[in-house]
Order: C-alpha cells, then structure tokens, then sequence
C-alpha cells in the first residue's frame, strides 16, 4: 500500500483535512488569547493576505474597526478585505484605505464613504462585487481563499462553539460567516459574552475555530437590528406591494404548500401583509420561507400561514427570539441559501421572491448597486440568486425617484441579467418579462395595470423628460461578478 | 353620472402628493387650495395646482376646492384655475345661493375668457354651517353646475357648538338633512371626512353609516382610506348575483303578464326592482359586470 | 416693461420641490441661472431650459435666479419659478398702479 505513515505518538501527525482548502495544523493549547492584537500574531498575518468579516451586525458592527485598526497598529499592508457586506459603518476604516493597510475590497454591498473612495478610483484594485451566493461559492471553490476570517461571535465558549442568538450583540442568524468560519486557513472568534464549555447551541463549532479573542463590545444592539420592523404606511410603497402581491395570487403559483421569500426592503415587508390576507381568505398555507427573516415573516410562521422557515440572517428582534426558540425556524449557511456550486440551494426551490431594486430597463435588467449616475450606493445581496432560483421574480420599485426615472433604456449597471427576472411591479404600471406567456395570460383576470416595459419606460421619461447621457466614466474601479462566477458588468470612476 | 365612492383631497402646495394623486384608485380627486395651504402660500399653491392640471395626466376627474369668494383669494384662485379647466370647483362654506351665484358668474366669465365650454366645470358644494345645511336644497338648485354636495363636518360641529365624536352623532341630523336636500335636487350627495386617519374601525363604522343613510361616497384625506370606502361602496358578487335573479324574475313575469311576482318566496315590487336597478348599474360602473351585459 | 424689482422666493429645498430665488440685476446685465441638483448630470441642462422659457413667458431679462433643486418634476419647477416671479414683481406692480 503507498502513502502508509507509522503512529510516532498522539500529537506527532499533523493529517491534512479531507475536503476543502482549510488546512489543519496543531491544535492551539489555548484558544482563548488576551487581545485582538496576540490573535493577529497567532495567526501569523502578513502583507498582503485576505482577511474576513461577516456584516451580521449590519450598522451595529464594531468588530471589523477594531481589528483593522490593530492590524494597521502592527504595520501590516496591502491586505485584501472580504466582507459578506459593508454597511455605512465600515466609513470607519476608510483611513485604512487612505494608508494602504487595505488595498483590495471583495463584498456584496458597498456604499457611504468607501462607495465614494472606490467610485472616485483611489482603492489600488478594482473592488470585487459579489452576490452572497456568489461570495458563498467563490469560497467553496477556492476562487476566494481567505487567510484569516475574524468573525464577531455574540455568545462563544472557550473552545470556539459560536452562536448568534444569546448576548448581548446577538444578531440571530450567522449564514454568512459559516462560510468564513468553514473555509478559512485561520478562524479567530470575537466575542462580548464568552462563556464556559460547552455552549448548548452552536452554530459555528469549535472545529473550526482557532483562537477567541473576548472584547468588552462587539456592537450595538441598536444598530444590528430595529426594534419591531415595522410595516410601512407610505401610501405610494403600500400600491406597489399590493400589486406585488396580487401578482403572486394570480401567476399559478398560489396554491396549498408553496414558497415564498420576503426581502427586508419596504415594499417587499408590506407586500407580506397583503399576503397574508390573501393567504387568510384563500386558506392557503405555504410550506416554507426563506430569507433575510423579519418579525413580518415570524408572525406568519405563528399563524400557521408558513410552515417553516430557512434563515441566513436576521434583521430584527422578533425574528433572532424566534431563530432562538422556534424549531421550526431554521438557520442556513450562505451556500444552503444561494450557491450555485453546491448540489442544490435552496432558492431552486422558492415558488415566488419580491424584491426591491435601483433601477431596471427595458431588457429587464436589473441594478441594485449603483445609482443611476454610476456611483456605488447599494448590495446584491441574494437579489442575482433568488432571481435566477425562484419561479416567478418580482422586482419591485417606483417608477421615479424625485426626477429620475427608474425603469430605463439602459441600467447603468447590470447586477441581475434580465432573464431571470419576469414582472416588475411599479405604482403606475405592472410589466411581464414577454419569456414568460404563461404568466402573461395567468395574470390577464387579475386586474393589474398591465403593460409593456418599454410602455413603462417611455411614461417614466415622459413625465421626468429623457435623461441626458451621463459621461461614460473612466478606468475600471469595480467588477461585477454574476454568481457563476463570470464577469457580468464592471464599474467605471466617475 | 360619474362614479364618485371616494373624492380624495390633496394639499395644494405638496409637490409630490399633487403627482402621486392619481395612482390610488380615487374616484375623484380634489386638490385642496384652502384649509391645507398656509395663508403666505396661497399665491404658490395655486401655481403648483394650476401647473400640475395642466402638465399631469391623472386616471378620474380632478377639481380643486378654492378659497371662498369673500376671503382675498378667492377671485385669484377662480381665475388662475379655470385656466387649467378642472372637473369641477369645489365650494367652501357654501351657506348663501347667492354666493354660488356669483361663483357660477365668474366661472362663465372666466370660461369665455380662456375659450372653454361655458359650464363645462362643474361645482361640488362643501356645506359646513347650519344655516347652509338649512339652506342646502337651494343651495343644491342655485347652479345647473352643481353635480354633488357635501358635508364639512368639523367646521359644522363648531358651528352648532359641540364636538366631534368618534361616532359622529352630533352631525346625524345634518347628514341626513343634507341626503335629503341632494336627493330632492338631484345632485349627488358625499359624505364628510374622517379626520382621524390611524383609527380604521371608527373610519369602516362611519363609512357603513354614510352608505346605509344613502350616500353615493365619501371624501377622504388619506390615500390608505381610498380602498377601504370601494370596499364598502361596491356591491358583493352575492349581491350582484340577487340583483339579477330578481331583474330575471321581475322581466319573466312582465312577459307572462302575471300580476303578482315572488322569488325565493318574497314579493317583489317596484322599490325592490328598482335598488336591483341600481346595484346593477354600480356593479357595471365599477367593472364588476361587463359592460353591455343586460341590466 | 416688467422688471425685476426686489427678491423674490419661491417653494422650499426639500424632497420632490425646488427652492427658487429671483433677484434683481442692473439693466442690460442679462440672465445669470446658477442650478444645484441631485440631478444634475441628467437633467442640468432641461432645469435651465425651463427656467430661460418662463422668463421668457414674461419677457424678464437681468435677473439672477438660484434653482436649489431636490428632484422636482417639471410642472413644479415652473410653478416654482411663477410664484417667485411673481413675488419679486410685486413692488414694481404696486409702484406703477
């Protein structure tokens, strides 16, 4: 037999691990290390590695300030930051930039200070734009290798067993940093509330875990999530939802056991109340969620409207109280969600997603990142993903914004190809993606105000006018890649 | 007759409620130039309006509800409206028939000016004073514009020295008075806002009580009530459905020339034939039947 | 002829409206249109168009206008200027009558 290797003692073999590109080498003593600044030592963190963060704690985040600043603190450069998204508080780091400790950026959402540093071309390489799918599979496949992932923990015990709903920066689900915490060469915990072996429920398990760094404050509970999200009463976003829903009750789709996902973007939250009536009076149950949960999509659960729920992050309190009680309510990592290198996630099998967006053109066309003069203010999120899982994909928007008009000749940057998107659903007008005949004649009875996309279009220019060209832009400051992998749109400076 | 469930107001001087006005599924809409707009923007908001009649395409009828004649702007927003060539004024504080007289006068005057059709804007009345409800069928009968009247209840209440309750039985008597005067003029009758927009229970209650008291619809100030009054105004299918077996058996015994007729065991006479009538022609205005289909 | 006479104010600098300030310059000096907008890069060049056709309307020359906008639609933006128009005529109208 070839690639026999004798016993030399229990501690003397270091085995490689079976799948992935994780390596394992000897087992820390202790895992729990005095400071962030000794964990970045333990790992050994050099120029010019890729180091990750995970964006659970949304605008509430103090983790990736605090270890950026220690690793700027020991001189270390050029590192490439990998973020599952960058919410406005990340503005913090920008001295980073500005010094070059960070020089690369991969994400799946970019916006505030650093939207305007990378649109202004001043980050050395062009920022990666990434769906969370398509940041899942690019992890997976070795595409993104990451060297150290420091991966704020709300509750952690000595060894490393993270989960998200205890502490008190708990943030419900950890679906993003799963990936992270699985893949990564070294996986530092930090926490605000270590506790003592073993923790009862675990997400991420010591198995992964390197070293955990206890921090007095991960982040603020106001800023992770809202209290209660509450459903709007803005009249014009309460129209399109009902449209929105209306087009769910008419495709076909509406039947006894269907999937829905429910985005965290106004419209789509107030679309959940008008489906929730249309499910009461239909007596029609669905057999699971999947999303971003909100309280909105727990209250369903409760009702028995929905039977169970797929959770890859949370955005309010109700909904981490449920992840934490409710075993029905699962969580579900960034691959189970979105991957298209796995053998299946879990958006092939959504029936129905509403989703918010920035614009869309006459191709259908989706763009969720920047605004319609080309500077980055927004996230992909799932938003490629679902669009390319789901059965019917409703892309939700007004038709203008003060002047701008939204549905387009042309979006300034494609994030979602149009064909996977099939209704877009404004105030004035609902338009079919013409792929789909099927629900172009569902939805004829339903009483929708139907119309062609370019109909759409040239009433959205008619009221603002047409647009002037915006100038092209100049060298590429971002790229865009679609969840397979390829390079669907780049970015210019403007 | 136009359909005319709902009559949404809109402040005057709000650019972006002026443009969205039309995506709510309102009957009629009616741009707001006097309580919503601040005395020292009264000159602007009467530009905005103007503008966004002329500029806007909107999906129903759209009027614009003017300063009285005997305050400062009254004349200025009659002749700077009429520009525009709304739906319909709608008249505040109508209380004297010489007063609409007047405003019917000016609308002419402005009308031949501008080159539109004499009388083709016509008045919606908002009565708010006791001596107006008193005075309301002459009021109705005082302009052959007048296609509607209504009834301001806050400032009603203040004239007849109580309050406004959740439950509106202060202004029973004026409601039903002001029903009567619209019916026996033949002008449509609206029923008064419900100013407190959060409580929806007391807002289904007072809508209910306007339709049984037999109201054609009901003026509201927030976009959100506009389905809720639909809703309540447009007859169930069930009630579509009763409608035509008592027409089908009302025609069947004109044929057989039968004296007495019956359905489900109940006699049917003229006011019964003659509500079907009417649910079946609202059931064809609001789309519910098709057009053409036999009433 | 008409004329410009004082300073003259119209709408506000918030969402959907534009904030219009018409002021007076010496005769002959023609028009000075300054615009800020969110917008700008689209539709810079319509604002000012719109602005030049209602001075036009009225025939007025040797002004300043200053267009604070925040994303009006075009019947506001007229509107807007109207009413300032207005309003910085108004002294001048009560001084001829």
């Amino acid at each position: 037999m070839k690639d026999v290797v004798t016993f030399q003692g229990a501690w003397a073999n270091v085995p490689p691990q079976a799948r992935g590109i994780k390596t394992v080498d000897a087992p820390p003593s202790a895992k729990v290390l005095k400071s962030i600044a000794d964990a970045i030592d333990a790992v050994e963190l050099k120029d010019g590695m890729t180091i990750s963060f995970h964006h659970h704690f949304r605008n509430g985040d103090y983790v990736m300030k605090m270890v950026v600043d220690a690793i700027a603190a020991k001189g270390i450069r050029d590192l490439t930051l990998s973020a599952s998204s960058l919410s406005a508080v990340q503005d913090a780091i920008l001295p980073h930039l500005e010094s070059g400790v960070v020089t690369a950026i991969d994400t799946s959402g970019i916006r505030g200070e650093i939207g305007k540093f990378v649109s202004a071309g001043k980050l050395k390489q062009p920022v990666m734009i990434r769906s969370h799918g398509g940041r899942a599979r690019a992890i997976e496949s070795g595409r993104l290798p990451i060297d150290v992932a420091f991966l704020g923990a709300p509750t952690c015990d000595t060894q490393g067993n993270i989960n998200g709903v205890e502490g008190p920066s708990a943030c419900g689900s950890l679906g993003y940093a799963m990936m992270d915490a699985a893949y990564a060469r070294k996986v530092v915990a930090i926490t605000d509330n270590l506790v003592a072996y073993p923790l009862r429920r675990i997400s991420i398990p010591q198995t992964q875990v390197d070293f955990v760094v206890a921090v007095e404050k991960i982040g603020d509970p106001g800023g992770i999530g809202t209290g209660a999200l509450r459903i709007s009463r803005d009249p014009k976003e309460l129209v399109i939802s009902r449209y929105a829903a209306q087009v769910i009750e008419y495709s076909g789709l509406f039947k006894p056991g269907y999937s829905i996902q429910l985005g965290s973007g106004g419209a789509s939250l107030s679309a959940a109340k008008f489906l929730q009536e249309k499910m009461l009076a239909n007596k029609i149950t669905a057999s699971f969620g999947v999303g971003g949960v909100t309280g909105i999509f727990v209250d369903m659960m409760q009702e028995g409207l929905v039977e169970q729920l797929f959770d890859v992050q949370d955005f309010d309190l109700p909904s981490i109280q449920s992840l934490k009680d409710n075993p029905r309510h699962l969580e579900m990592s960034a691959s189970y969600y979105a991957s298209a290198a796995t053998r299946g996630p879990i958006v092939n099998q959504v029936d129905a997603v509403i989703l918010s967006a920035t614009e869309v053109d006459v191709d259908f066309n989706v763009n969720v990142l920047t605004g319609s003069n080309g500077k980055l203010m927004g996230a992909p999120g799932g938003h490629p993903d679902t669009a390319a899982g789901s059965h019917l994909s409703i892309v939700v928007l007004p038709l203008l914004r003060g002047r701008l008009p939204m549905v387009r000749e042309k979006v300034h940057t494609i994030v979602t190809p149009g064909e996977t998107v099939d209704v877009v659903v404004t105030e004035r007008g609902v338009a079919v993606n013409p792929r789909r005949q099927d629900l172009i004649d569902n939805l004829s009875q339903s009483g929708l105000p139907l119309m062609k996309i370019e109909d759409l279009q040239r009433l959205a220019y008619k009221i603002t006018g047409a647009p002037d060209p915006v100038p092209p832009g100049g060298a590429v400051v971002g790229m865009v890649e679609y969840r397979d992998g390829t390079i669907i749109d780049v970015i210019r400076q403007q | 007759m136009n359909l005319r469930r709902t009559m949404l107001f809109v402040p005057g001087n709000d650019p972006g409620k002026l443009f969205n006005a039309g995506i709510y599924g309102a009957d009629s809409i009616v741009f707001d130039l006097e309580d919503a707009v601040a005395v020292g923007e009264k000159d602007a908001a009467r530009d905005l309006v103007r503008n966004a009649l002329l500029y806007n395409e909107y999906p129903c009828e759209v009027g614009v509800r003017i300063n009285h004649i005997s305050t400062p702007f009254g004349h200025d927003d009659i002749r700077e409206i009429m520009r525009a060539r709304p739906a319909f004024l709608r008249v505040p504080k109508s209380e004297d028939p010489a007063d609409i007289v007047a405003v019917d006068e000016l609308m002419t005057h402005w009308e031949r000016e501008y080159g539109h059709e004499v009388g083709s804007v016509k008045m919606v009345l908002t009565i708010e004073t006791a001596l107006g409800i008193l005075n309301s069928f002459h009021l109705a009968k005082a302009s052959r514009r007048v296609v509607a009247i209504g009834l301001g209840a806050e400032d009603l209440a203040a004239d007849l020295e109580t309050n406004r309750t959740p439950s509106g039985r202060e202004i029973l008597f004026a409601r039903s008075q002001l029903l009567l005067s619209a019916r026996a003029a033949k002008v449509q009758a609206i029923d008064n806002v419900y100013a407190d927009v959060k409580n929806e229970d007391g807002f289904i209650a007072d809508t209910l009580l306007g339709k049984e008291l037999g109201f054609n619809g009901k003026s509201v100030i927030h976009p959100n009530q506009v389905d809720i009054v639909h809703r309540i105004y447009t007859p169930t299918l069930a009630e579509v459905e009763k409608a035509r077996r008592i027409l089908a058996a009302y025609r069947e015994a004109l044929a057989k020339k039968s004296g007495v007729i019956a359905l489900d065991g109940k006699m049917i006479d003229g006011p019964i034939v003659a509500r079907a009538e009417r649910t079946l022609r609202y059931a064809q205005a609001v789309g519910l039947v098709k057009d053409g289909e036999s009433v | 002829m008409t004329r410009v006479i004082q300073c003259g104010q119209a709408g506000l600098a918030e969402k959907s409206d534009v904030l219009i300030t018409i002021e007076p310059r010496q005769a002959g000096e023609g028009r000075v249109i300054l615009v800020k907008s969110p917008v700008m890069l689209e539709f810079g060049r319509q604002i000012t168009e719109t602005v030049h056709a209602v001075l036009d309307e009225q025939a007025i020359d040797d002004v300043s206008v200053q267009v604070e906008d925040k994303g009006a639609l075009e019947f506001v933006l007229r509107a807007r200027c109207e009413t300032a128009l207005r309003r910085s005529l108004k002294e001048c109208d009560s001084d001829e009558s």
